[in-house]
């Protein structure tokens, strides 16, 4: 029920995130070539290569190793 | 001329690697089909991208950007960075699981078996099946298509000569795909797959700095767009509404549930095989979707003018100006690989059937299991023969299939509470199963109807009421249909749930020696 929760709570986080709203029109250039808008995307798909990580380590349905074992 | 002939060459290792996995093979189903279970963390991780990665990643999103600008990447790629790689976790690992512990090839397979059914199990499958088909017909058009444009050259009077045309092309492409599916079955198609990703991560990064070179600088490029007020909303979302970009999140509950992608799981030899592919797939779509969309932008200032039916080549158009002809073949070569995705797409029709149909109906009983190999090898050379065909007699149709892609992502999303359920929820059942898939395949065909029989507003007006007297309930805009702004899987998501759970709870489980099967652990 705890992971279920997690997961819950994680999602409904991801979603708020990448709708980042503050940058919506804004058309500042960051090293004079990228949108503003674009970084952010961009730094919220490596902000999931992180939270995939912590989930592979935190959430790993281990069990099914143990089938494999088992086998 | 040179694209045309470095693509032949890599068609003709994809070829080649089709005929290696061959002489791999060991002949069994399990092997044609699932290349045995056998497949290692490397190939896993490149084969199951490859697979997701279809025309539209290169060509599509550039297109779109074009059009709508930066916010393409958010509303499509970003969105696919958390949800792609969650479900990978949450339900790619269990069905790896069950179908390595019953035997499963296909997800009917394992809706069959824990739900005790057998109808359910067909009526998912017709729905699944028929919303696929568009996708094969759509990558044949593509190679057909892409082809023609790269063996394109212009004469010194400004006349186009294409050496390849679009029917030879569709056929050169439907053939290859054929051939090393026909012989390699998933060994060869997880091969190319892994060969197609790993080119275009190579040359695609590549291509994108050249391009930035020869343009002296994306700087000015990005400067000057940003100083027209025609082409400046392009560095933001301003074309992209609130509620659009937030339903996009939800649409990549596709993935999981596209048959190919499933079916992928089950390939994996360990199931740790998954933990690397699920931290690095955010990565992978970072590195091919941002230059697209990128140079979809900077395509808006170097061609401008370009309307809707003729942004999808933006990125060739790029490549022809402003690369050599060595890199435009290589890219173009990574293109080709991207167009050809339908390999996956054919060899999961073929298993569906094979096993689904073919097999659950008496075939296996009566003919042998050796029959099963032959079964679904015919199958594809059936599918690609009629995927050709197809685009050949709807070639100026192929807004529809467009169309029909588009709303079997939704559709596909809308059955990811079915298996949810089915992987997590003792109490489910094929009826509330059943309700699901019935709710799922009514709101796809809906939604199409009121897509043909309403008029779009002008370019540039707010959308308008389909129904006048319900409101801003259902909503046309140019894009097509939505739901108070939203998109229609949505409410497409959350009606299936509804019913997933509802029937279920009002109907029969499985016996409990299933039960036991699917969760020994005491509740």
């Amino acid at each position: 029920m705890r992971a279920w929760l997690l997961y819950g709570v994680l999602w409904l986080a991801m979603l708020a995130l990448r709708h980042d709203f503050w940058w919506w029109d804004d058309r500042r250039l960051v090293l004079g070539f990228l949108p503003v808008g674009l970084v952010s995307q961009a730094a919220y798909s490596l902000l999931c290569v992180a939270v995939m990580a912590w989930l592979v380590r935190r959430c790993w349905p281990a069990q099914l190793e143990r089938l494999e074992s088992d086998e | 001329m040179i694209p045309a002939l470095i693509v032949f060459a890599y068609l003709a290792l994809v070829l080649y690697l089709g005929i290696f996995a061959f002489r791999r093979g060991s002949g069994t189903g399990e092997d044609f089909f699932l290349a045995g279970r056998s497949i290692g963390p490397f190939v896993f991780l490149f084969s199951l991208f490859g697979t997701n990665m279809t025309a539209f990643a290169i060509l599509g999103s550039s297109g779109l950007a074009y059009q709508r600008g930066i916010g393409v990447y958010g509303l499509l790629a970003a969105s696919s960075c958390f949800v792609i790689p969650f479900t990978l976790l949450l339900i790619g690992t269990r069905l790896w699981a069950h179908g390595r512990r019953f035997g499963h090839m296909t997800q009917v397979q394992f809706f069959r078996d824990r739900w005790e059914c057998s109808g359910t199990g067909t009526f998912l499958f017709v729905l699944t099946a028929t919303m696929l088909v568009p996708y094969v017909i759509i990558g044949v058009m593509g190679g057909g298509a892409t082809l023609e444009a790269l063996s394109t050259t212009v004469g010194p009077d400004g006349q186009l000569t294409h050496w390849v045309s679009y029917e030879v092309g569709g056929a050169i492409v439907a053939l290859v795909v054929m051939s090393y599916v026909f012989l390699g079955g998933m060994r060869g198609t997880a091969w190319v797959n892994t060969l197609q990703t790993l080119l275009f991560l190579t040359f695609g990064v590549a291509a994108f700095w050249l391009i930035g070179a020869r343009l002296g600088g994306y700087d000015e490029v990005l400067q000057r767009l940003a100083g027209d007020p025609r082409t400046a909303p392009l560095l933001t979302r301003e074309r992209i509404s609130h509620p659009e970009f937030f339903s996009y999140f939800f649409i990549p509950l596709s993935s999981i549930m596209f048959p190919h992608i499933s079916i992928m799981c089950l390939t994996a030899n360990r199931v740790s095989a998954f933990r690397r592919t699920i931290v690095l797939y955010p990565l992978c779509i970072l590195l091919i979707w941002l230059p697209s969309v990128y140079l979809g932008v900077v395509a808006a200032g170097e061609f401008p003018g370009l309307g809707p039916g003729q942004t999808d080549d933006v990125v060739l158009r790029l490549l022809r100006t402003h690369a050599d002809a060595w890199l435009a073949g290589l890219l173009g070569a990574g293109i080709m690989a991207c167009v050809m995705a339908s390999d996956s797409q054919i060899l999961a029709l073929s298993t569906m059937f094979t096993e689904d149909v073919f097999a659950w109906y008496g075939g296996r009983r009566r003919f042998g299991a050796a029959a099963e190999v032959w079964t679904g090898r015919l199958f594809v050379v059936l599918v690609a023969v009629l995927s050709w065909v197809a685009a050949q007699l709807l070639r100026d149709r192929v807004g529809i299939f467009e169309l029909a892609v588009r709303f079997a992502f939704s559709g596909y999303a809308a059955l990811a509470p079915v298996m949810l359920a089915a992987l997590f929820w003792r109490r489910s059942t094929k009826r509330g199963a059943l309700a699901a898939a019935a709710w799922v395949a009514l709101a796809v065909g809906g939604t199409w109807y009121l897509h043909a029989t309403s008029v779009p507003p002008a370019p540039g007006q707010p959308p308008v009421p389909i129904f006048p007297a319900l409101g801003g309930l259902l909503l046309r805009s140019a894009g097509g249909v939505s739901v108070y702004g939203f998109l229609p899987v949505l409410p497409m998501v959350a009606v299936s749930a509804l019913l997933m759970w509802g029937v279920s709870l009002v109907t029969r489980p499985p016996s409990e020696p299933t039960l036991r099967r699917y969760f020994p652990e005491p509740r």
